[in-house]
C-alpha cells in the first residue's frame, strides 16, 4: 500500500494566523480610528488588502492541496485449465504467468496463474474534454 | 510625488516612514538582484529534488544488495561490486559516418549485454538463468537512477558553481519530467526484484496466450517460437524467453524465421506496448503500419530490411500506457488491454489473410513474469 501525503508543515499555518492578525490590526486601526482619514490610514488600509488578498491566496492553496492516498494491491488470478473456475489471491515472490500451482479446488484439474496486475484503488478525476 | 496619499508627504509617522522604506528596499532589492533571487528560488527546488532523487537511488541500491543476497547466494559481500556495475557506462558508436552503425552498434549493445550478464553471475553465482535475468534488470534500473541523480548533482553544482541563471533555469524547467522519469525507474526496481510482469510486457503477454498449450522452440538468443492455428491460417507466435526479464532479440528471431519458412508469410503483425498522449486512456488499443518496437532502433532496423526483403506487409498493434505504466508492475488496464488486442489481431488476420495462409505474430517486449 502507498499513499500519497502532502507535507503540511505547522510553520506555513503559524504564519498564516500571524498574518491575518497583522492584517485585522491594519485595517482596525484605518477603518475604526476617531480621527479622520490620514494619509497613514490609507497606506495600512492598502496594505490590510494586500493582506487579504494573501490570506484568501494561502487558503485556496491549502484547499487544492486534499492528500489523495493511493492503495496498490499486487493480484495474481489463478484460474483452472479445465473447468475455468477462477481464484484471486495475493501475488506471491516466484508467482510467473502460466505457472501451474497445484490442482483446482473445484474440478482437480491443473490451476494455473492467468494473470498477474496491480489494482489501484484512487478515484480518478475525469477529464471534461 | 504622492505615489499613495502619505507617501513623502509631510504628515508622516514613524510608522509611515518604516513602511515606505521597506516598501523601496523591496523594489530595489528586486531591481537589481530579482535574477539572483529568482535563481536562489529554482536552487532551492531543485535542491529538494536532488535529495528525493538520492533517496530514489540509495533505496534502489539497498533493494539491489538485498535482493542479490537472496537469491544470488554470493559467499563474499556483493555491496563493492554492486557500487562498481552503477557506475558502468556505454559509449555509442561514432555518427559522422552513419553508414553501417546499426551493425556497429548491434554488436556494441551484444558485448554490453554478454558482459553484464557475466558480471552479473559473478555476483550472484547461486541464481538460476531466469533470476539472473531479473537481477540483470534491477540493477540496470538501479543504474539509470543512479545516473539520473549524477547528472542532475552535476548540473546543479555546475549552475552553482558559474552563476549560470541559463543552466539553473534549464534544469528547473526538466526537472518535471526528469523526476517522472526517476519515478517509473522506482516501480520497475519493486517489478524486478519480485519477478512481477511490467507493463512492457503486453506483448510477450499476447504471445504467451496464443501460445497456451502449444509447442514451442528457441529460435535465436533469448527468443522462442510457436505454432498456432487462428481461424485456418497457420501462425507464428515469436516472443523473449521468460520469465526471466528478457526483451530478446526480435529482428534477429524474425530473420531467422522468414529464411527458415518454405511458404512466404502473408503478414507480420507486432504487438507491443506503446506510449500514450497524456489524457489517453491506459490499456486501450491502436493499429497501424510498420515495426512496432522499441530500444535504440537497431532491432526495428533489421525487422524494416527483412519485411522489405521478401515484400511482407507489417502490421503494428499497440497497447496504450505511460513511461511510467510501462516499467512498473503491469495494471489491470494493460492486462485488459491485451485482452482487446488479442480480438484487434485476429480482425486483422481475418481481413487481411485467406485461410490455409501463413501469419508471423511478434510479442515486443519484457518478459519479465511470462513464460512461454
Amino acid at each position: 500500500m502507498e499513499e500519497k501525503k502532502e507535507a503540511r508543515s505547522p510553520m506555513n499555518l503559524l504564519l498564516l494566523i500571524l498574518l491575518i492578525i497583522f492584517v485585522f490590526m491594519l485595517l482596525g486601526r484605518s477603518l475604526f480610528s476617531n480621527a479622520q482619514m490620514q494619509p497613514e490610514n490609507s497606506t495600512m488600509m492598502f496594505l490590510g488588502f494586500l493582506g487579504i488578498l494573501l490570506i484568501v491566496f494561502a487558503l485556496l492553496r491549502l484547499l487544492i492541496r486534499v492528500p489523495t492516498p493511493t492503495q496498490k494491491i499486487t493480484l495474481t488470478v489463478l484460474q483452472c485449465t479445465k473447468c475455468a473456475f477462477k481464484s484471486i489471491r495475493n501475488f506471491q515472490v516466484g508467482d510467473y504467468i502460466p505457472k501451474i500451482v497445484g490442482n483446482c479446488p473445484s474440478c482437480g484439474g491443473p490451476f494455473q496463474i492467468e494473470a498477474i496486475y496491480v489494482e489501484e484503488k484512487t478515484q480518478k478525476r475525469k477529464i471534461p474534454f | 510625488m504622492a505615489i499613495f496619499p502619505g507617501l513623502f508627504g509631510e504628515e508622516t509617522s514613524i510608522f509611515s516612514w518604516i513602511i515606505q522604506i521597506v516598501f523601496l528596499a523591496v523594489i530595489l532589492a528586486y531591481f537589481f538582484y530579482g535574477q539572483r533571487i529568482q535563481m536562489a528560488m529554482w536552487s532551492r527546488d531543485i535542491e529538494r529534488s536532488l535529495y528525493k532523487l538520492k533517496f530514489m537511488k540509495d533505496k534502489a541500491r539497498e533493494t539491489s544488495i538485498k535482493t542479490v543476497k537472496e537469491l544470488g547466494k554470493p559467499p563474499v559481500d556483493p555491496s563493492p561490486r554492486i557500487d562498481q556495475f552503477l557506475e558502468r557506462f556505454f559509449i555509442e558508436p561514432v555518427s559522422m559516418d552513419p553508414s553501417g552503425i546499426v551493425w556497429k552498434f548491434d554488436h556494441l549493445l551484444d558485448v554490453r549485454d554478454l558482459s553484464m550478464k557475466d558480471e552479473v553471475r559473478r555476483i550472484a553465482p547461486e541464481a538460476d538463468d531466469s533470476t539472473l535475468n531479473n537481477l540483470e534488470n534491477l540493477l540496470e534500473a538501479a543504474m539509470d537512477l543512479n545516473l539520473i541523480y549524477r547528472i542532475v548533482k552535476h548540473y546543479y553544482l555546475f549552475g552553482k558553481r558559474t552563476k549560470s541563471y541559463i543552466i539553473i533555469a534549464q534544469l528547473h524547467m526538466l526537472l518535471p519530467i526528469i523526476m517522472e522519469s526517476a519515478a517509473a525507474y522506482e516501480g520497475a526496481i519493486q517489478a524486478f526484484s519480485t519477478g512481477q510482469p511490467i507493463g512492457d510486457g503486453a506483448g510477450p503477454l499476447l504471445a504467451n496466450k496464443l501460445l497456451r498449450g502449444k509447442e514451442f522452440k528457441k529460435i535465436e538468443k533469448d527468443m522462442i517460437v510457436g505454432e498456432t492455428e487462428i481461424e485456418g491460417r497457420k501462425v507464428y507466435v515469436l516472443k523473449a524467453e521468460g520469465p526471466g526479464g528478457n526483451v530478446g532479440k526480435p529482428g534477429d528471431a524474425l530473420t531467422i524465421l522468414l529464411n527458415s519458412l518454405n511458404q512466404r508469410p502473408s503478414l507480420v503483425i507486432m504487438v507491443d506496448a506503446a506510449l500514450k498522449f497524456e489524457g489517453e486512456n491506459t490499456g486501450d488499443v491502436a493499429e497501424g503500419i510498420g515495426a512496432a518496437i522499441g530500444g535504440v532502433g537497431t532491432e526495428r532496423f533489421k525487422i524494416e530490411e527483412v519485411a522489405y526483403k521478401y515484400k511482407i506487409p507489417l502490421f503494428a498493434v499497440v497497447i496504450k500506457e505511460s513511461l511510467k505504466e510501462a516499467i512498473a508492475p503491469m495494471k489491470k488496464e494493460i492486462y485488459e488491454g491485451v485482452e482487446k488486442a488479442i480480438e484487434r489481431v485476429k480482425r486483422i488476420i481475418r481481413e487481411n489473410t485467406k485461410e490455409g495462409e501463413t501469419v508471423i505474430i511478434a510479442g515486443i517486449g519484457n518478459t519479465i513474469g511470462i513464460a512461454q
